[in-house]
């Protein structure tokens, strides 16, 4: 058996036992880029203002970004009570001096009004900073550009203040990317033939990813749908992972 | 005899361009009077900001006694004053103070638009029936008809914040009181009725003279139960940004904080029944003319 996706963060350490002993297998990465998270603009923005690259050159603009209550001040939308990337937002504020500057951080509340404010500001084109991830039908739909931190990803700073909630000094940190691969079983890997190499070369990058999403999610589709609606219209990307031969088999079916 | 037993649908394909056409046209709407709505729906915005600032930024103990002094005023009950003044000191010591005095400005803002547009709509509704054939049917999917359905398309057009809040807290609060409203009114007796236009009152007369102050028992049901169901409403309504004690509670429902979640359930509770009990003993001290004084 196999399992398609498995965020390794979450279940890092009997996965690496696993592996050791030899009862299961990395296949591949399956998201090419990983699931990224971070700050992102909406797209028209950072076309209109070329100049906005990182956070620290978004902070320096809260005209661009205004807070829905005031005005006067920024907004950087966070992400819901109670969720670990509250925490992690909430720290990357305090780092980057955003109140200084002029922001307010904003509790949207819940998924349903992180992803509301997006599409309210999308549709009427405003500006919109906030916390958000890829790959998800709404980053598939409106087409957002993730902010660079600046600095790299330093993992012994993020374990140890970014993600704690009363973390006095927290310093600039990149986001993680969290590696998702496809995982076999051993006995799968053995005789797997065909399909076993399907599974080892498949890897897609977010964007297509977060297209299919939005797709599916536009057209109320079913898995199912969003599968055949894939092979349909993508036959650059899949004929990369399978044989000819199989190719041509699946193009005839469907 | 598939038909039987399998519900005949009408159609994958033509189910789904239906949704797509209502979602498309709704979107088009937002673009188009998104601005206007907006607007429409500022000075309301600017007057929930000042009314929270005033609160939140007010030293406490003065806003302890002016809220003690209301009750005080409304009630002339020493009980509820005291009250009034230990719960709040209670929920200030738990250091939930700023939360609830954000809960309690959203709120009784709320309330008060509540009660303000719906005393008149149940006033009229008592006297026309066709009035009442079309508001009650509305009056029902307002109550039953889940928040956030209403709520995706109002956050698209006016964004999260406190205005999606109170239109969110004010559609499920406002029943209460035009129902109740219509019921008392109409429950005044025939010969009440008969006997005040013997003496010659006017239709307006009748109304503020005889059937409000006989359908008050009535009525100050309606206003308690929309106080409760505001607060009720608290924790939907910070599930569209809103802050104030619901954000606590959807933070311990997203992490299990037990605690935290009954700490600020348990303010809510004290919110209400401050509330509740202030604007009953008022409802009562309005009744002093009556043998029967509602319980």
């Amino acid at each position: 058996m196999w399992h398609l996706r498995l965020g390794l963060t979450l279940c890092a350490l009997p996965l690496d036992a696993a592996v050791k002993e030899g009862t299961l297998h990395y296949a591949t990465r399956s998201l090419k880029d990983g699931g990224v998270e971070g700050w992102w603009i909406p797209k028209y923005i950072a076309d209109a203002n070329p100049g906005i690259k990182t956070i620290a050159d978004a902070l320096a603009r809260p005209d661009l970004f205004p807070a829905p209550e005031d005005k006067t001040k920024g907004a950087v939308h966070n992400c819901p009570s109670g969720w670990g990337c509250q925490i992690n937002t909430g720290n990357a504020f305090k780092a980057w001096g955003a109140a200084d500057k002029g922001f307010t951080l904003v509790d949207t509340g819940s998924a349903a009004g992180l992803d509301g404010s997006i599409a309210k500001a999308y549709e009427r084109k405003q500006g919109w900073l906030g916390y958000y991830w890829a790959p998800t039908s709404i980053l598939g739909k409106y087409e957002m550009v993730k902010l660079d931190a600046g600095v790299k990803h330093d993992k012994a700073a993020w374990d140890s203040c970014n993600v704690k909630e009363d973390c006095a000094n927290p310093v600039k940190n990149e986001w993680p990317v969290a590696d998702v691969f496809t995982v076999v079983t051993d006995r799968f890997k053995k005789e797997g033939g065909e399909a076993y190499k399907y599974l080892s070369s498949r890897n897609w990058g977010n964007q297509d990813v977060g297209v299919l999403l939005a797709w599916m999610s536009d057209n109320q589709a079913t898995g199912e749908d969003g599968a055949v609606h894939f092979l349909k219209n993508n036959e650059a990307i899949w004929t990369k992972w399978v044989s000819s031969k199989v190719a041509a088999k699946v193009k005839a079916a469907l | 005899m598939d038909w039987f037993y399998e519900f005949p649908e009408m159609g994958r394909s033509s189910l789904r361009a239906l949704k797509k056409a209502i979602d498309s046209n709704f979107r088009e709407f937002t673009r188009e009077y998104g601005e206007l709505m907006e607007q429409i729906f500022e000075p309301l915005k600017q007057f929930l900001i000042f009314s929270e600032n005033l609160l939140t930024q007010s030293p406490w103990p003065l806003v302890i006694l002016a809220i003690a002094g209301l009750a005080w005023l409304a009630s002339r009950s020493t009980k509820i004053a005291v009250g009034t003044i230990i719960t709040l000191l209670l929920i200030g010591y738990f250091g939930m103070w700023e939360d609830t005095m954000r809960t309690v400005s959203m709120i009784f803002v709320c309330t008060i638009v509540a009660i303000v547009l719906g005393l008149p709509i149940g006033v009229l509704m008592s006297r026309y029936d066709g009035m009442q054939r079309v508001v009650n049917p509305t009056l029902d999917v307002m109550q039953t008809m889940p928040s956030f359905v209403y709520l995706i398309p109002v956050v698209m057009l006016l964004g999260i914040g406190k205005v999606p809040g109170l239109l969110a807290v004010v559609i499920y609060a406002i029943p209460p009181i035009i129902r109740f409203t219509n019921l008392g009114i109409r429950l005044v007796p025939a010969d009440v009725l008969e006997a005040s236009e013997a003496f010659g009152t006017s239709a307006w007369q009748k109304m503020s003279r005889v059937q409000l102050p006989l359908a008050l028992p009535t009525i100050m049901a309606g206003v308690n139960q929309t106080i409760m169901l505001s607060l009720a409403m608290v924790v939907v309504a910070s599930m569209i940004g809103v802050q104030g004690l619901g954000q606590p509670v959807l933070k311990a429902i997203a992490n299990q904080y037990f605690t935290l979640g009954m700490f600020n359930g348990l303010a809510i509770v004290g919110i209400a029944i401050i509330f509740d009990r202030a604007s009953q003993a008022y409802g009562k001290r309005l009744q002093r003319h009556l043998e029967v004084v509602h319980g």
